[in-house]
């Protein structure tokens, strides 16, 4: 998933919307202003993963 | 990567034994490190990860340069756990180690329900001993003795916290 600046609006896919939650929401990010989340937003994606995933070893 | 939802287990083998270092739930960062990996990294339930290239988190870092005190001290409290977690392998017998990683366990990945609080991992009785330094054998005598005291429940690989101030006790040694 990548974000753009529609992040921002009401319009934005829900599923963005969501992330910049989240990502506000996190306790090392509380409070930081959304146009600072939303550069860290569209670095990144989203990748469900089921139990047992080995991300590195 | 910054865990979404779900969680991550980081083990590292020593000799023969899978050492649990820590788990780490929603809104905390992993991998960030360059180099080799200290540990081995599994998805632990079903996780949703959200995944930063390290060249474009360290752009953001360079472009947003005040972020980098709130990184900087999510790094600290995971380093301040890890050593919390270090003096908790030396100290103590096991019933009281694993009391204090309950006590942990349930403030960070709690849910609160009628009987008191749920931790919310399916963690096996070895993933437990990893975590304290101890055998399978000694971490499944201890919850046997802190269930039949009423302390704590098990249910599908969960543990509940029964009596937190009991499990206090347990882990001052007082219990």
């Amino acid at each position: 998933m990548s974000l753009s600046w529609s992040v921002v609006s009401r319009d934005a896919p829900v599923a963005d919307r969501a992330l910049l939650g989240f990502l506000g929401g996190l306790p090392w990010l509380d409070g930081r202003p959304a146009h600072t989340l939303k550069d860290l937003a569209a670095a990144g994606s989203v990748r469900r993963m089921p139990r047992g995933t080995v991300l590195w070893t | 990567m910054v865990v979404r939802s779900g969680g991550v287990a980081l083990s590292r083998r020593v000799l023969d034994r899978e050492a649990t270092l820590d788990h780490v739930g929603r809104g905390e960062l992993i991998g960030l490190a360059s180099g080799p990996r200290a540990s081995t990294a599994i998805v632990h339930g079903d996780a949703a990860l959200f995944i930063i290239p390290r060249a474009a988190f360290e752009r953001w870092l360079v472009e947003h340069p005040a972020m980098a005190v709130p990184v900087l001290d999510a790094f600290a409290a995971r380093a301040r756990r890890l050593a919390e977690r270090l003096a908790l392998v030396s100290m103590h017998g096991a019933r009281a180690r694993l009391a204090l990683l309950l006590l942990d366990l349930a403030e960070r990945f709690g849910v609160r329900d009628a009987r008191g609080t749920i931790v919310d991992l399916r963690l096996t009785h070895r993933e437990l001993a990893g975590l304290l330094g101890a055998t399978r054998e000694t971490v499944s005598v201890a919850i046997m003795g802190l269930r039949d005291a009423g302390v704590v429940a098990t249910e599908a690989r969960r543990v509940v916290v029964l009596d937190a101030d009991a499990l206090r006790r347990v882990a001052s040694g007082l219990g």
